[in-house]
């Protein structure tokens, strides 16, 4: 019985007393850092994901900043800059698993704010240069989560997150319709699906 | 391998083509459709010779005759234009008001423009009426011209 509630805790911790373990993780996103790499001009930024283990519980909050620009071989540049937020809990299905291996299920609510502008020479008879800037657009939705985290040091993690997002407010907009939504995605879709890939460092509390 | 070649070919013709479809797809249009019809009978007049046809606020002429219906652009950096219809009698004008909404369609395609709202401001015809608010490939005619 004691042996059972060890494999159940976070990854890394020791067993307590009273079988309670609290833990704190910080992750990374590898594939933003890779963006800032191979495709900065493009599609640039950054997202840390900060959890609280507790048993098999987590309560995550996450936030990251993203930067898309568009037109690079057109006759038009579009850029969206923003942040985004997202808060929520998951659980640990492997409460058994040996290595620290983690398979979580959760729930988060999500909001983005951010900027676009969109410079566009439209070449028409009119001669028509088109500037426009939209400050300070906001959104939120919803995403069911699921991700494997594995143990491949004594406090670092490395794992994936699938997210599905739902349940996008509708944007409005007086003249310029945003295309790129930062932490969502496209905004002619109303439901997505993200990806993160991250490394993580953990810190046992109790 | 050869048929490893021609697949990878036609993915990428295939690829190639699904984009130019892309743009396509955009039902937005940048010209507005005016008919033009007798007010006595209200029968559409087939062939109309008018001197020049300008917009306010360019010195261009964009027809001289005129089959039926004709296409006349908006300004997309404005929500007003005037039309100056010449001709030997007596010229007519014609102002319209509109909205404008920009968005990319897709990344691949020019950005694209929505007029709506579409609005008669002034005008000396003896009828305009707005049938199609919205400039749409799908709308045939947005605006009916009598005189």
């Amino acid at each position: 019985m004691a042996s059972g509630q060890a494999q159940s805790q976070a990854p890394g911790l020791k067993p307590a007393a009273d079988s309670t373990s609290i833990a704190f993780r910080l992750n990374v996103d590898l594939i933003s850092l890779g963006r800032n790499v191979f495709v900065p001009a493009q599609k640039s930024g950054f997202e840390v994901q900060t959890s609280l283990l507790f048993n098999q519980f987590r309560l995550h909050f996450e936030y990251g900043a993203q930067r898309m620009e568009r037109g690079e071989n057109y006759n038009y540049t579009y850029i969206s800059n923003g942040q985004f937020l997202r808060i929520g809990p998951a659980i640990n299905l492997l409460k058994n698993a040996k290595d620290g291996l983690e398979m979580t299920f959760g729930l988060r609510y999500a909001q983005s704010t951010f900027d676009n502008s969109l410079r566009y020479d439209t070449q028409d008879v009119f001669g028509s240069v088109i500037s426009l800037e939209e400050n300070n657009q906001n959104t939120r939705w919803l995403e069911l989560t699921t991700g494997l985290t594995a143990k491949i040091g004594k406090r670092i993690t490395m794992g994936y997150t699938v997210r599905y997002k739902i349940q996008r407010k509708p944007l409005n907009s007086d003249q310029l319709l945003p295309y790129d939504i930062p932490g969502f995605g496209r905004r002619d879709d109303s439901n997505e699906v993200g990806f993160n890939y991250f490394i993580g460092w953990l810190l046992p509390l109790k | 391998m050869k048929t490893r070649n021609l697949v990878l070919i036609l993915l990428i013709s295939i690829w190639g083509c699904n984009e130019i479809e892309q743009c396509q797809l955009d039902r937005n249009s940048e010209f507005l459709v005016g008919a033009f019809y007798n007010i006595k009978d209200s029968v559409a007049r087939d062939t109309l010779i008018f001197n020049a046809v300008v917009p306010s606020t360019q010195p261009l002429n964009f027809y001289d005759t005129i089959f039926f219906g004709a296409f006349f652009p908006l300004n997309p950096t404005d929500t007003m234009i005037s039309y100056t219809f010449f001709t030997d009698s007596m010229d007519y004008e014609l102002s319209l008001s509109y909205d404008v909404l920009y968005y990319l369609f897709s990344p691949d395609c020019d950005p694209s423009i929505r007029y709506f709202d579409l609005k008669v401001v002034d005008t000396n015809f003896d009828s305009v009426a707005v049938v199609g608010d919205v400039l749409d490939l799908q709308i045939p005619i947005n605006l009916e011209v009598y005189f």
